[in-house]
């Protein structure tokens, strides 16, 4: 039987006292591949043993600098291949033409195309309150032309004409900004240009006969079915009355001459686009526009001058009663920049509902896109973003189909890009000396 | 030739845009109780009228004079305006404005014998045009005696 013995040691280690006496630090495992031990180093003193452990620490600092190096690196390129998606991402304000329009779906529609809705919210809750405050206001202005009509009728009984004509002029200013687009416009304005008429009749000064025929034309013109009580106002009111129709004179073409162009323009209580003329003489004008500060005023209209007005822009025009009313429209430029500074000029979808289904819009920096349809509120909502993700995430084009290190092939594009770029240039040439056409407008009965 | 497919599309695109497509916009007419059969009846000609504007003032750039029948109906007149070769009116679109449909008592599309008209705005229409139409009773005159002169 064998034995093995096993040397040990005749001596202590003699560099044994070379380890550092501080316990090593948790960085120094980083660089354990590179040294051998130590105490194996042949010659190794302590002041060279300090000196490599000082080096080693310059090295673990390097080395934690180039891991920093490296994770910024990772974080870069993470960034770089996430950029695409985050710049096709948007948080868009979900605004429906009414406060009462289906919305459901849309938010899920949204998300399923990468991107988020955004209720109105607060929004929702102060354009409700501005339409609340304009419907309160409308019916303090009906109550006060009530009572003022009566006060007018009172003042007629009495014979004091000139009280009775201030008062209702004062409810005519009032009625005119009050009752724009509303139901009650022309009826409410027909009283009070009758009533003037009749106050001008009575007083019979100079040149009066000819201010009540105006009223009553104007009259007229705000309700053509209505007459005057006869057995109120007597027979004479009444033959006035119809001079006055027959004295109409002929419609006339009209023109607008409004800024801005999109401005609503309502003659005698109705838009002016409905009306197939009009006939010179006084006519009730209202022009509005969101963002604008609203003009109403009766003005008298000479043959073939154009309906002129200017409205002033106003911040704090507040559009809540042209959004409960349906009245708001993306599509013309004062609404939507009314609708973008609410928003705080954030994309906006403009969802609303039509006969035939839903429409969604999409607002954003650069303008309005084209209205996208459905059959819910989130099929026309992916409609629209899909012209977003169209648009954002144009597949670039492979390489490979570029022709690469082939001299023939550049030579034959060069010279056809040649001949192409010679015949452009002649047609071109010819055509621009032709007359410039700017297209035709054909009129056709189908 | 990959390189040249771009030039080859902009070139066909660049030569289709010199040849615009016209504007075509379907007139429609729609009456109201004043039309009624006697007044209709009274009817010669129709014309078909498009104004535009020469510095400020309103003109007509295009009248189209069509001969009716006693008509009963409006339906008759957009019969006959649509048996009258098309397109009714072709013209230059740059500055039209309104068009004008107005019967006449007398044939020739003349002065001062209108009993139907109506007026439409072209800036209302989309691709149609509807063109709401009057008659003129004996108690109201509602069709204007003049219409704007011929552009210069």
């Amino acid at each position: 039987m064998r034995h093995i013995h096993v040397r040990q040691p005749t001596a202590a280690d003699p560099l044994a006292d070379l380890v550092p006496t501080q316990p090593p630090r948790a960085h120094l495992a980083i660089i354990r591949h590179r040294a051998r031990p130590l105490a194996h180093r042949v010659g190794f003193t302590r002041r060279t043993a300090l000196a490599r452990l000082a080096r080693l620490a310059r090295l673990t600092r390097l080395a934690r600098l180039a891991r920093l190096a490296r994770l910024a690196c990772l974080f870069w390129t993470a960034l770089c291949a996430l950029a695409p998606a985050a710049a096709h991402a948007r948080e868009l304000l979900l605004w429906p033409r009414t406060p009462t329009t289906p919305v459901h779906g849309a938010s899920a529609a949204a998300t399923a195309e990468g991107h988020q809705l955004r209720e109105l919210g607060p929004l929702r809750d102060r354009l409700l309150a501005e339409a609340a405050a304009s419907s309160e206001a409308t019916a303090r202005t009906l109550g006060a032309v009530e009572s003022g009509l009566a006060t007018a009728r009172r003042a007629y009984l009495e014979q004091r004409y000139d009280d009775m004509i201030a008062g209702l002029e004062r409810l005519e200013t009032d009625a005119a900004l009050a009752l724009d687009g509303d139901p009650l416009c022309s009826a409410t304005l027909w009283d009070i240009e009758f009533q003037l008429g009749l106050a001008y009749g009575a007083r019979a000064r100079p040149g009066d006969a000819l201010r009540a025929r105006d009223r009553y034309t104007l009259a007229l013109a705000l309700d053509p079915q209505r007459r005057p009580d006869g057995a109120l106002y007597g027979p004479d009111v009444g033959f006035a009355f119809l001079q006055a129709s027959d004295s109409q004179r002929p419609l006339r073409p009209m023109r607008r001459a409004v800024l801005p162009v999109d401005a609503s323009v309502r003659v005698d209580c109705r838009p002016l686009a409905e009306l197939p003329g009009l006939r010179p003489g006084l006519h009730l004008l209202q022009i509005d526009a969101p963002g604008h500060a609203a003009d109403a005023r009766v003005l008298d209209l000479p043959a073939d001058a154009p309906i002129a007005a200017t409205l002033r822009p106003d911040p704090t025009d507040p559009i809540g009663p042209l959004w409960v009313a349906g009245r708001l429209d993306p599509a013309e430029p004062s609404a939507r920049a009314a609708l973008r500074k609410l928003a705080d000029d954030r994309p906006i979808l403009w969802l609303a509902a039509t006969a035939d289904g839903h429409l969604a819009r999409l607002i954003l920096e650069d303008g309005i896109r084209d209205p996208a349809r459905g059959d819910s509120p989130g099929q026309a909502v992916t409609a629209a973003l899909a012209s977003l993700r169209s648009s954002n995430n144009i597949p670039p084009r492979p390489r490979d189909e570029k022709p690469r290190n082939n001299r023939r092939t550049r030579l034959w594009v060069g010279l056809a890009a040649a001949a192409v770029t010679s015949v452009a240039l002649g047609l071109g040439l010819g055509l621009g000396l032709r007359p410039h056409d700017s297209g035709h407008l054909q009129l056709i009965v189908p | 030739m990959i390189a040249a497919r771009p030039l080859v599309l902009g070139l066909v695109l660049g030569l289709a845009g010199c040849s615009p497509e016209p504007t075509i916009i379907a007139l429609e007419l729609s009456g109201d109780a004043s039309c009624t059969p006697e007044r209709l009846g009274a009817l010669a000609s129709v014309s078909v009228e498009v104004y535009g504007d020469a510095d400020g003032a309103p003109c007509t750039l295009a009248r189209r004079c069509v001969t009716v029948d006693a008509p009963t109906e409006l339906a008759e007149i957009e019969a006959t305006l649509r048996a009258a070769m098309q397109p009714i009116v072709d013209i230059e679109l740059a500055g039209t404005r309104q068009i004008a449909v107005l019967g006449h008592t007398r044939l020739g599309c003349g002065e001062d014998d209108r009993r139907l008209c109506g007026f439409a705005d072209l800036a209302d229409a989309d691709d149609e045009l509807l063109v709401p139409i009057r008659c003129d009773d004996a108690d109201a005159t509602l069709c204007p005696l003049t219409v704007p002169p011929f552009c210069p």
